[in-house]
C-alpha cells in the first residue's frame, strides 16, 4: 500500500519532525489539555473588554437611534456597511481553504483549514452584526424573513440585493458551521477519549456526538465532506458576489459596476488569507505548532496573497479605465474627483487602498519575504487595512458626491459609537478565537494523520530512496511483495 | 440494542490492517467494524461495504431547495400579493436567482448533515459503547462478531497471526443510548459470565 | 368718504384710493428736472466711507415676528441655504480682503470664519457666508434674530440681534449703514447649511438653464438633446428599444399622477417647503441635527449659482437657479428594488409609496436614490417612538430644545391627523400628499363624477405663489399638467433622464432674461466657482 501514498520529493514536507500518529495527537491536543497561559488570559480579557465596549456602543445606538452615528441624508452608509463587507470578506478564506482546496486536492490545506474555518465562522458572525444593528428599527429585523403573517399576506421583496444578502450570509454561515463542525467531530472524539477530568469527558462527550470512528461512518463522513466542499465552492463565490450586488445593482456612480463580483471575490480571498496569516503566525508560535503550520504553509498563503492582491489591483485599474472609457460623466467624476484626486476630501483613502492592496503585496514576489514571519505578519495587517479602505472608498466616496451637486456632503467622521461597534466586533472575533484555540484542536488531527505517511517529513525521507531506483529495481523490490 | 460478543484486535499500522482485513474476510469471519482514527481510503471496499448514497440524498435535497425557492417566490410575488417594485414585472425571475441558489445549497447542506447524523446515529448526548478509546488516537481496531459458529479461541489466534495486538474476547453493546461519557454505566450492563450463560 | 359702491369696488380692484386732485394732474407727465433732482439725491445719498452694511429681512422669519416658528427657522434661506442663524453675507472680493481661503475645506466644513463688524460704537461678532453676486463692499445681516426665550423655544438663542445696526433718521428707520469696518477674528462658528455646493457643475442632466437670447436663437436644444438621449439608448440596445430594458413597463390604468415645475416661475421663496412641513408632519430637527445632515425636508429647493469661470470678477454672478427637488416618483424607481422588506413600492397611480410600519431602516433606498430626496429619522424627532427616554442623549447627537416642543400635547395639535407621524428609524419621503389625493378622489366618488382636473392638489402646489408647480392626472388628456408639458416642450426636461428611472416630475428650463448668447452645444454657462473643488468640464458630446 505504500505505493499509493507516494508523493514527489520535490514537494516539501507538510509535517516536519519525526512524527507518528500518536505524536500528532499529543502535539495538537497538548494546548487544549494544558492550563491556559497568562498570555491567553491577557488576550482573552482584552478581547472581552473590547466586546463589552461594542455592546455598550450598540446599546446606545439602539436606544437613541441611528443618529448616534455620523451618517446623514447623503452618506447613508458609512462605517457600518464598510465593516460588514470587510468582515464578510475575511470570512471567505476558511471555506475557500477547506472547500476549493479540497477539490483541488491541495494537501497543505490540512494544516490550516481548521483554524481558517473557525476564523471564517467568527468573521461571518461579526459581519452579520452590522447589517442587523445598522437598521433603524432593529427590533423589527425579523421583517426580512418571509414568514407567514397577518399583515396582508405581506412577503419580503425577493428582488432586493439586501434580501439576497440575508439569504446568502445566513446560508454561508450555516453551511460553514456544518462543514466546520462535521470536520471537528472526530477530533472532539479524540479529545473525549483522552479526557481525564470529568468536565472534559462530559463536554467533549456531548460535543463529539458519540463518534466511534467506524469505517462506515468514515465513508459517509468522507462523502459528506466532499459534497459539502462541492456545495461550498460555488457558495463561497456567490456570497461575496451577492454582497457586491448591493452596490453593483444600484444606480450610484462608483457602485454601478459590473466588475464588482469577481473583484469582490478576489478581494475577499485576499483579505481572508491575510487574516489567516495574522492569526496563524501567532497561533503556531504560541501553541508550539510550527511543525504542523510550517513555513511552507505560510509561503503558499503568501503566494495566494500576491496573486489575489494583483487581481484586485488589475480590477482597480480596470474600473478606473472603464470609468473614463465609458464616457459617463458621473462615473468618471466619482473616480477622478472623489477618489484619484489626492486633494479631494477622501482622496487619501483611495491611495491608502492602492498602497496597501496593490503595491505592498508585491513584496511577496521574493521568496525570502514570503518566508519571513515578521514581514508576513506586518503585511497581513497592512493588507487588511487596505481592504478596509477599499470598502470605505467604494461606499463613502461614491455616495458623498453623486448626481445632484446640491446634495454633496463630506461631513462624515465616525462617532465614538461607530468606532466602538467596530472595536466590539474585534472583541467578539478574538473572544471566539481565544475560546476556540483553548477548547478545540486548532489543527484537524484526523486530516493530518491522513496525509502523514504521504507528506510527513520522516516518511518522505524514507520514501526518498525509491526516486533513485531504476524501474527494474523498483519493480523487483516492490511489485512482487504482495 | 443488543449485547454481543466480539473478538477485537488492535493494529498499529494501516499497512498491516489492510491485508488483515482481506484475509479475515476470506477466512469467513464476520467483521463487525473497523474503528480507525482517520479515514482510510479503500478500507470500506476491502471490508465489502457498499458505497454510501449520501451524494444522491444531497442532490435530492438540493433540487428540493431550488424548487422551494422558485415555487415560493413565484407564488408570493405573482399570485399571493403582487407588488410593483421599481417597474419590474411581477415575475422577475433573474432577480430571484441569488436566493434560489442559496436555498439550493442550504437545503442540500442541512439535509445531508442531518441525514449523515441520522445514518451514523450521531447527536449530542448520544453515548455509544466504544470498543477502544485509542481508536481515536493511533490504533486501528478490528472487531469480529462472534456468531454461534465462531470458535473464540481460533478467532483470537487468527487475529494474532495477522499482526493484531491486544486481542480480546469481549461483550459490547452495539446500539446507542443517552448517556454521559464520565460515567461507566452502560444502558444494558451485562457481566461477562451472565452473557456467557445466556449464550 | 368712499363714495358709491362702484367706487368702493374700484378701490378694491386697483388697490389704491386715488385722490381726485392727483388724477386731474394727469399721470405720465414727464419732468426732466424732477428726474435730475432724484438722480442727484440718490447719488449724493450717504456716500460714506468704508463698507456698507445692509440689514435685511429674511424670507423666512421677516422682522423677527416669526422667529418663534420652528418651521421657519429650519427653512433654509433661499440664497445662503443656511438655517437657524443669521450671519454676515459677504462678497468673494471681500472674503479675499479678509484673508478667507475659499478652498474645499471652507466649503465642506460647517465652521465658517467669524467677522468682527464695527459700526460706530457697535461691535458684533458674526460668522460669515461668502455669496457670489454680492456687491464687493456690501455686507448683509438678517434681522429678527437674537430673540430670547419669551419669543419661543425655537427663537431663543438663535443668531444675534442686528437691529442695533439700524438707525432712526427722524422719519424712517434706516436699514443700511456705511462706514463699517470688518475684521477677521480668526475664530470659527458652525453654520448649518442644507446645501454646501453652489454650482451644478455643468451637469445638464440635472439642470437646464439658458439665456433668453440663446433660447431665441436655438429654441429646440432641449428637445433635440432629449431625442439624442433616446437615440443613444436605442443604439446601446442594438437598435431595439425593447432590448434596452430587460423588462416591459407595467400597465397603468386609471389615474397617473404627474407634476411639472417651472424653474422660470420659481422664486425660491420656500413657501412650498413650509407647506410640506405643515401638511405632512415633517419633523423639525434643530440646528445641531441640520449640521449633521439630518434635516428632514421632503421638499427642498436646490439653489445653484451660475457664473462664468473665465470672468475676472468672481462676484459677477450671471444668475441663480432654484430647483425645487422632491421625490420624482420614478416609474422605474431604484429605491423600490432595493428595499428588502417591500416597505416601498409603486402604487397603481404611479406614486412611489412608503409603508412606514414596514420600514426597518436599512437606508439602502436613500443611498440608491439619485435625487437624494429620501429622509431618515435618525433620532426620535417627534416623540412618536415606542421607547421611553430616548431623546436625552448627551454624548453624541444631542438634540436641540426645539425638538422637545413636540412632546407636549398642545404643540402636537399642529400635527395633521391624516398623516402618520413617523417614528425613529423610519425612512420617509414625499408622498405627493397622498392623503389629499385620496380625499379628492373620495369627493369625486361621492359626487359621482370623474375626478375633475385640479381638484387634487399637493400642499406645495397650493402654497406656490407663482404657480410654478402644476400637478394632475397625466392620463387625462385635458389636464393642466398635460397642457403645460405640451405647451412648453422646448423647455421641458426630466432630471437625470439618462438613467431611465422615468420620473413623474418634469421641469421647465430656466431662461434668464439677458441678451448674452451662450455658445456651445448645450448652452452651459461657465460653471466653475472660486472655492469650489475642481471638477470635470461637461463633455461636448454625449
Amino acid at each position: 500500500m505504500s505505493l499509493l501514498r507516494y508523493e514527489s520529493q520535490v514537494r516539501p514536507a507538510l509535517v516536519e519532525g519525526d512524527k507518528d500518529y500518536h505524536q500528532v495527537t499529543e502535539d495538537i491536543c497538548r494546548p487544549v489539555e494544558a492550563k491556559p497561559s497568562k498570555l491567553w488570559w491577557t488576550g482573552f480579557l482584552i478581547s472581552v473588554l473590547m466586546l463589552v465596549f461594542g455592546i455598550v456602543s450598540v446599546t446606545m445606538e439602539v436606544m437613541y437611534g441611528t443618529g448616534q452615528w455620523n451618517l446623514g441624508k447623503t452618506i447613508g452608509w458609512g462605517w457600518d456597511i464598510t465593516n460588514f463587507v470587510w468582515w464578510v470578506g475575511i470570512g471567505h478564506a476558511g471555506t475557500l481553504i477547506s472547500a476549493i482546496l479540497l477539490l483541488f486536492r491541495q494537501g497543505w490545506r490540512t494544516g490550516v483549514n481548521r483554524a481558517a474555518e473557525a476564523m471564517t465562522i467568527f468573521a461571518v458572525i461579526c459581519a452579520g452584526q452590522f447589517p442587523i444593528w445598522h437598521m433603524g428599527r432593529v427590533w423589527n429585523a425579523f421583517f426580512v424573513l418571509p414568514y407567514p403573517n397577518t399583515r396582508g399576506p405581506l412577503w419580503v421583496n425577493f428582488n432586493s440585493p439586501l434580501l439576497w444578502d440575508v439569504f446568502a450570509i445566513s446560508t454561508y454561515f450555516t453551511v460553514s458551521l456544518l462543514f466546520w463542525y462535521s470536520g471537528l467531530i472526530p477530533d472532539l472524539a479524540t479529545l473525549r477519549d483522552r479526557a481525564k477530568k470529568k468536565w472534559r469527558k462530559v463536554f467533549y462527550g456531548v460535543a463529539a456526538f458519540g463518534w466511534t470512528g467506524s469505517t462506515k461512518h468514515w465513508q459517509r463522513h468522507e462523502a459528506l465532506s466532499l459534497v459539502l466542499a462541492g456545495l461550498s465552492t460555488p457558495l463561497v463565490l456567490s456570497v461575496h458576489t451577492i454582497v457586491s450586488f448591493d452596490f453593483a445593482t444600484s444606480v450610484v456612480p462608483g457602485w454601478h459596476t459590473t466588475i464588482f463580483p469577481p473583484y469582490f471575490v478576489a478581494g475577499a480571498i485576499f483579505s481572508g488569507f491575510a487574516m489567516v496569516q495574522t492569526l496563524l503566525v501567532v497561533t503556531r508560535k504560541v501553541l508550539g505548532l510550527q511543525e504542523y503550520i510550517t513555513l511552507e504553509h505560510i509561503e503558499v498563503m503568501n503566494k495566494v496573497i500576491v496573486l489575489t492582491g494583483s487581481i484586485v489591483g488589475i480590477a482597480y485599474l480596470t474600473e478606473l479605465f472603464m470609468a473614463w472609457y465609458s464616457h459617463v460623466d458621473y462615473e468618471w467624476f466619482a473616480f477622478k474627483e472623489n477618489r484619484v484626486n489626492l486633494f479631494s476630501p477622501y482622496g487619501w483613502s483611495y491611495w491608502i487602498m492602492m498602497g496597501c492592496n496593490v503595491l505592498s503585496p508585491q513584496i511577496f514576489w521574493f521568496r525570502k519575504m514570503r518566508r519571513n514571519l515578521v514581514v508576513t505578519f506586518f503585511m497581513s495587517i497592512l493588507v487588511n487595512i487596505g481592504m478596509w479602505f477599499e470598502r470605505f472608498v467604494i461606499i463613502v466616496t461614491s455616495v458623498y458626491r453623486d448626481y445632484l451637486p446640491s446634495s454633496w456632503s463630506t461631513y462624515y467622521r465616525p462617532t465614538i459609537w461607530e468606532v466602538g461597534f467596530y472595536m466590539g466586533t474585534f472583541g467578539l472575533f478574538f473572544t471566539c478565537y481565544f475560546l476556540f484555540s483553548k477548547f478545540f484542536p486548532v489543527i484537524a488531527i484526523a486530516e493530518i494523520k491522513h496525509i502523514l505517511k504521504r507528506s510527513g517529513g520522516n516518511f518522505k525521507d524514507k520514501m526518498g530512496g525509491i526516486e533513485v531506483e531504476t524501474v527494474n529495481q523498483f519493480g523487483d523490490k516492490h511489485l512482487h511483495e504482495h | 440494542m443488543a449485547v454481543k460478543k466480539f473478538v477485537t484486535g488492535c493494529f498499529k499500522d494501516e499497512e498491516v490492517l489492510f491485508p488483515a482485513v482481506k484475509k479475515t474476510r476470506r477466512a469467513g469471519y464476520k467483521i463487525h467494524d473497523v474503528f480507525t482514527p482517520f479515514p482510510i481510503h479503500g478500507l470500506d471496499k476491502a471490508m465489502g461495504l457498499r458505497d454510501t448514497s449520501l451524494h444522491t440524498a444531497g442532490f435530492i435535497y438540493g433540487i428540493s431547495g431550488t424548487a422551494t425557492a422558485v415555487g415560493f417566490i413565484t407564488w408570493a410575488l405573482t399570485i399571493d400579493w403582487r407588488l410593483n417594485f421599481g417597474g419590474k414585472p411581477f415575475f422577475s425571475l433573474p432577480a430571484w436567482i441569488p436566493i434560489t441558489f442559496e436555498l439550493t445549497v442550504l437545503f442540500a447542506a442541512v439535509g445531508m448533515v442531518l441525514t449523515f447524523c441520522y445514518l451514523c446515529q450521531l447527536a449530542p448526548f448520544v453515548r455509544k459503547d466504544h470498543f477502544n478509546p485509542r481508536s481515536t488516537d493511533d490504533t486501528f481496531v478490528m472487531a469480529l462478531e462472534c456468531t454461534d459458529k465462531t470458535n473464540d479461541g481460533e478467532a483470537v489466534s487468527f487475529l494474532q497471526g495477522l499482526g493484531a495486538e491486544e486481542v480480546k474476547v469481549e461483550y459490547r453493546e452495539t446500539g446507542w443510548w443517552i448517556g454521559r461519557y464520565d460515567s461507566e454505566k452502560k444502558r444494558f450492563e451485562k457481566t461477562g459470565e451472565a452473557a456467557a450463560a445466556q449464550s | 368718504m368712499l363714495g358709491s359702491l362702484d367706487d368702493f369696488n374700484k378701490i378694491l380692484q386697483i388697490g389704491v384710493k386715488e385722490s381726485p386732485a392727483a388724477a386731474a394732474a394727469g399721470a405720465g407727465s414727464y419732468s426732466a428736472a424732477a428726474v435730475a433732482d432724484a438722480t442727484a439725491a440718490i447719488s449724493g445719498y450717504k456716500k460714506g466711507t468704508g463698507d456698507e452694511l445692509v440689514v435685511y429681512q429674511k424670507v423666512s422669519i421677516g422682522t423677527g415676528a416669526q422667529a418663534g416658528n420652528p418651521w421657519l427657522q429650519e427653512l433654509p434661506d433661499p440664497i445662503s441655504k443656511a438655517t437657524w442663524d443669521n450671519y454676515a453675507l459677504i462678497s468673494v472680493t471681500k472674503s479675499k480682503e479678509l484673508g478667507i481661503t475659499l478652498n474645499a475645506d471652507h466649503e465642506y466644513y460647517p465652521e465658517k470664519p467669524v467677522l468682527e463688524i464695527t459700526v460706530g460704537g457697535t461691535t458684533m461678532k458674526l460668522p460669515c457666508l461668502v455669496i457670489p453676486g454680492m456687491n464687493a463692499n456690501t455686507i448683509a445681516v438678517a434681522l429678527g434674530y437674537g430673540r430670547n426665550e419669551e419669543t419661543g423655544k425655537a427663537a431663543a438663542g438663535v443668531g444675534q440681534n442686528a437691529y442695533q445696526f439700524t438707525s432712526y433718521n427722524g422719519s424712517n428707520v434706516e436699514y443700511h449703514v456705511t462706514g463699517v469696518s470688518v475684521k477677521n477674528t480668526g475664530s470659527k462658528y458652525k453654520i448649518a447649511q442644507t446645501q454646501i455646493h453652489n454650482s451644478y457643475e455643468g451637469r445638464i442632466e440635472v439642470l437646464r438653464e439658458t439665456t433668453m437670447a440663446t433660447f431665441k436663437k436655438e429654441p429646440n436644444v432641449i428637445p433635440e438633446w432629449r431625442e439624442e438621449l433616446k437615440e443613444e439608448y436605442h443604439n446601446n440596445a442594438n437598435g431595439d428599444f425593447n432590448e434596452a430594458t430587460l423588462y416591459p413597463q407595467h400597465d397603468q390604468p386609471g389615474l397617473k399622477w404627474g407634476m411639472n415645475i417651472d424653474l422660470n416661475s420659481c422664486t425660491g421663496c420656500g413657501a412650498c417647503v413650509v407647506a410640506c412641513h405643515a401638511e405632512n408632519n415633517v419633523p423639525v430637527v434643530g440646528k445641531r441635527e441640520v449640521l449633521r445632515y439630518h434635516d428632514m425636508h421632503w421638499l427642498r429647493i436646490d439653489r445653484y449659482f451660475v457664473s462664468d469661470a473665465t470672468d475676472k470678477d468672481p462676484d459677477n454672478l450671471k444668475g441663480v437657479v432654484f430647483q425645487p427637488m422632491l421625490c420624482q416618483h420614478c416609474d422605474n424607481a431604484p429605491c423600490e428594488n432595493v428595499c428588502p422588506v417591500a416597505a416601498t413600492n409603486h402604487s397603481m397611480e404611479g406614486i412611489n409609496q412608503m409603508a412606514y410600519n414596514r420600514c426597518i431602516g436599512t437606508r439602502y433606498c436613500a443611498n440608491n436614490c439619485p435625487f437624494k430626496v429620501r429622509r431618515f429619522n435618525w433620532a426620535d424627532y417627534t416623540g412618536a417612538d415606542s421607547f421611553k427616554n430616548n431623546q436625552d442623549q448627551s454624548l453624541v447627537g444631542k438634540l436641540d430644545d426645539v425638538i422637545f416642543q413636540m412632546n407636549d400635547d398642545l404643540t402636537r395639535m399642529v400635527l395633521n391627523p391624516d398623516v402618520t407621524v413617523r417614528s425613529r428609524g423610519v425612512m420617509e419621503k414625499c408622498t405627493f400628499c397622498v392623503q389629499k389625493l385620496q380625499s379628492a378622489k373620495l369627493d369625486a366618488k361621492k359626487a359621482g363624477t370623474v375626478l375633475p382636473d385640479g381638484s387634487a392638489k399637493t400642499a406645495c402646489q397650493t402654497a406656490c405663489a407663482t404657480n410654478a408647480i402644476v400637478f394632475g392626472n397625466i392620463h387625462d388628456k385635458e389636464s393642466a399638467i398635460n397642457k403645460v408639458r405640451e405647451e412648453n416642450d422646448q423647455r421641458k426636461f426630466y432630471v437625470l433622464e439618462q438613467l431611465h428611472v422615468l420620473p413623474s416630475i418634469s421641469y421647465l428650463a430656466k431662461v434668464r432674461n439677458t441678451d448674452e448668447v451662450i455658445e456651445g452645444k448645450h448652452h452651459v454657462a461657465g460653471e466653475k466657482h472660486e472655492g469650489m473643488p475642481a471638477s470635470t468640464k461637461p463633455e461636448e458630446t454625449h
